[in-house]
């Protein structure tokens, strides 16, 4: 007998054999899917649960909702009177995403504002929402002829919320004119301290009780930083 | 042609058939086919093993497919409008719970009826017990390294470690090395019930007594108590201590009444095989914190330095694992957790490991403290 590719000889076996590599290559571009969407996925969720502990508030009511955002997103809104960006504009805190047009609009975006035009998970609300993030930090500065340690704390208020695999306490005031949406991070005392680290460590040799010197950002420096970057 | 070159056909449709059944399989795990049949614990059991089991890399990019368990108790006594209801969905008599789906009303007598305040009370017990155990098997019963190479950070003594899971330093230890959790279940009381109960009239929440409960009864289905199948019959019983929702609950805003279950994993970057004393106090055999275990470490109580801390180890030796319970770990509620210490291995070594099943208030810094690494799955 002829025996064609592999030996096959039976054309209803080579059919056979066709649509199950078919199959196989449907169940893998299902797989890869699934794991490419996931994350949006999450942020939908997300939304979908804000959104509905917004609507359990009757106006004038406020509560604090322990959540969980989704890793390394940003929560931001626009009013119904901000302008959307044009195709070849960024969307920034004063130019907001095209599919919020002509609403109030809260989007959940990948990393920071910039992103909100591409992979934003957005819902629309009758009133005007307002989201806000405050920290406060404690700087420490070594400075002068004869350096002494000085300390201030620094607040910082911004227009989005960042969001970690951590839980986070939402507080939602609603009211009948607008939602706000904001989260306090507290007192944040950081690490870092600038000037000359000989010197520095002579100061915390003589007595100074406090942190050790670091040349690195504690997480506080970070995140304001990241704050200022992502947000506007 | 040479024959012994060709390939059968009925081979290659049995490769496409395995590779199929492989993948079907992943596919299943994964929840992608949607799963009805399967219960959310189920779901979240398959999603643990298959993460658990799967080499290196892949195991990363496997999503936890495990939901929180929301229980709310509630009562009937003193119906009223949910100031939550939305109309024509179902809200739970839990405002901890607005806006959430997947809860479970639990109703529960309230009363002076000595019988009825009896029977809320093991029905309240029950669903902790059920809670813990169920996150405890459902999470592999601490066998299984959950989050293989997520956790980082060292530490610089496994019994220090240890000493810490009792309460010495918890805070210590975590910021060190950054665990992981999974929130298993939510427990919360109604503000039905705190009213029902007048603020202690009837002293139900207040005589709560979870241990007692997880000594006395059975694991339903089965012919052994939660501790003893926790513990693999190592431990018959563990101190009486009143877990107080009154506690957490008068004294504190109402949207923090509720405790959560969480599966905490931890790994250091110690290598099982070598880590001397430590061994030793994992399999049972050491000093620790003022207490002797014996040669098997079982059944041993022994109190930390710390006054208000009383724990019971026992050392598995035979299963190369240790758990340990540390009773009043938390101040607030003085509940049992359940830990369990092992070497997870990997394509490398064996790094020691410790899982944990908590108990803990419902608080956004208690639980970020504990979950410095992040929290998976839905809440």
């Amino acid at each position: 007998m002829k025996r064609g590719l592999f030996g096959v000889t039976s054309f209803g076996s080579l059919i056979l054999g066709i649509l199950a590599l078919v199959f196989l290559g449907f169940l893998a571009v299902k797989l890869v899917y699934f794991f490419i969407d996931q994350e949006t996925k999450n942020a939908s969720n997300f939304m979908n649960e804000l959104e509905a502990r917004v609507n359990t508030l009757s106006d004038g009511q406020n509560n604090t909702f322990a959540m969980r955002g989704v890793d390394g997103w940003i929560l931001v809104g626009w009013n119904k009177n901000v302008d959307i960006v044009d195709d070849d504009e960024t969307v920034s805190s004063t130019k907001k995403p095209q599919e919020c047009f002509d609403k109030n609009c809260l989007c959940l975006c990948p990393e920071s504002v910039a992103q909100c035009n591409l992979n934003a998970q957005c819902r629309f609300f009758d009133r005007e929402v307002n989201v806000t993030s405050k920290i406060n930090y404690l700087t420490k500065t070594f400075s002068g002829a004869t350096p002494r340690l000085e300390q201030q704390w620094v607040n910082l208020d911004s227009t989005c919320i960042h969001f970690n695999s951590q839980l986070i306490a939402l507080f939602i005031d609603k009211k009948s004119s607008q939602v706000s949406i904001s989260v306090d991070y507290g007192n944040q005392e950081s690490t870092y301290t600038s000037g000359n680290e000989n010197e520095v460590l002579d100061l915390i040799d003589g007595g100074f009780n406090g942190q050790p010197s670091s040349s690195s950002n504690s997480d506080a420096e970070n995140y304001v930083n990241f704050l200022r970057n992502r947000c506007n | 042609m040479d024959k012994e070159a060709q390939i059968a056909p009925t081979t290659i449709v049995g490769i496409v058939l395995v590779v199929g059944a492989i993948i079907l399989g992943v596919l299943f795990y994964l929840g992608i086919f949607g799963n009805d049949d399967l219960s959310e614990r189920d779901l979240c059991r398959l999603s643990i093993l298959s993460r658990a089991t799967l080499p290196g890399i892949t195991q990363q990019a496997v999503p936890l497919n495990c939901q929180a368990e929301k229980i709310c108790i509630t009562t009937k006594d003193s119906p009223s409008l949910s100031p939550f209801a939305i109309f024509g969905k179902k809200v739970s008599d839990c405002e901890q719970f607005a806006g959430e789906t997947n809860f479970k009303d639990i109703n529960v007598k309230i009363n002076g009826d000595l019988k009825d305040q009896a029977e809320t009370k093991r029905i309240i017990e029950k669903h902790y017990a059920d809670a813990m155990y169920d996150c405890w098997t459902m999470t592999g019963q601490g066998k299984l390294d959950v989050f293989k190479g997520e956790t980082s950070g060292t530490t610089e003594s496994i019994v220090g470690m240890l000493l810490d899971f009792t309460g010495s330093n918890l805070g210590t230890l975590v910021k060190e090395i950054r665990p992981k959790c999974i929130v298993c279940s939510r427990i919360a009381i109604s503000d039905k019930v705190y009213k029902a109960d007048n603020a202690g009239k009837y002293g139900i929440l207040s005589t709560l007594d979870f241990n007692k409960y997880l000594s006395e009864q059975n694991v339903p289905g089965t012919s052994k108590t939660y501790i003893r199948t926790f513990t693999e019959d190592s431990v018959s019983s563990i101190g009486t201590n009143k877990v107080g929702f009154d506690k957490v609950t008068y004294d504190s805003p109402s949207n923090v009444n509720q405790l959560a279950i969480i599966f905490m994993q931890i790994k250091t970057h110690e290598s099982a095989g070598s880590i001397g004393q430590e061994a030793a106090f994992l399999t049972g055999s050491a000093f620790v914190g003022g207490g002797l275990l014996t040669s098997t470490g079982r059944s041993i109580v022994f109190s930390s330095p710390m006054a208000f801390i009383g724990s019971v180890v026992a050392g598995l030796a035979a299963s190369g694992g240790a758990y340990l319970y540390a009773s009043g770990v938390q101040k607030e509620n003085q509940a049992v957790s359940l830990a369990s210490c092992r070497a997870y291995t990997n394509e490398k070594d064996a790094k020691l490991g410790c899982s944990l099943i908590k108990p803990i208030k419902w608080d956004v810094s208690e639980i970020n403290n504990l979950c410095l690494g992040g929290i998976e799955g839905n809440l």
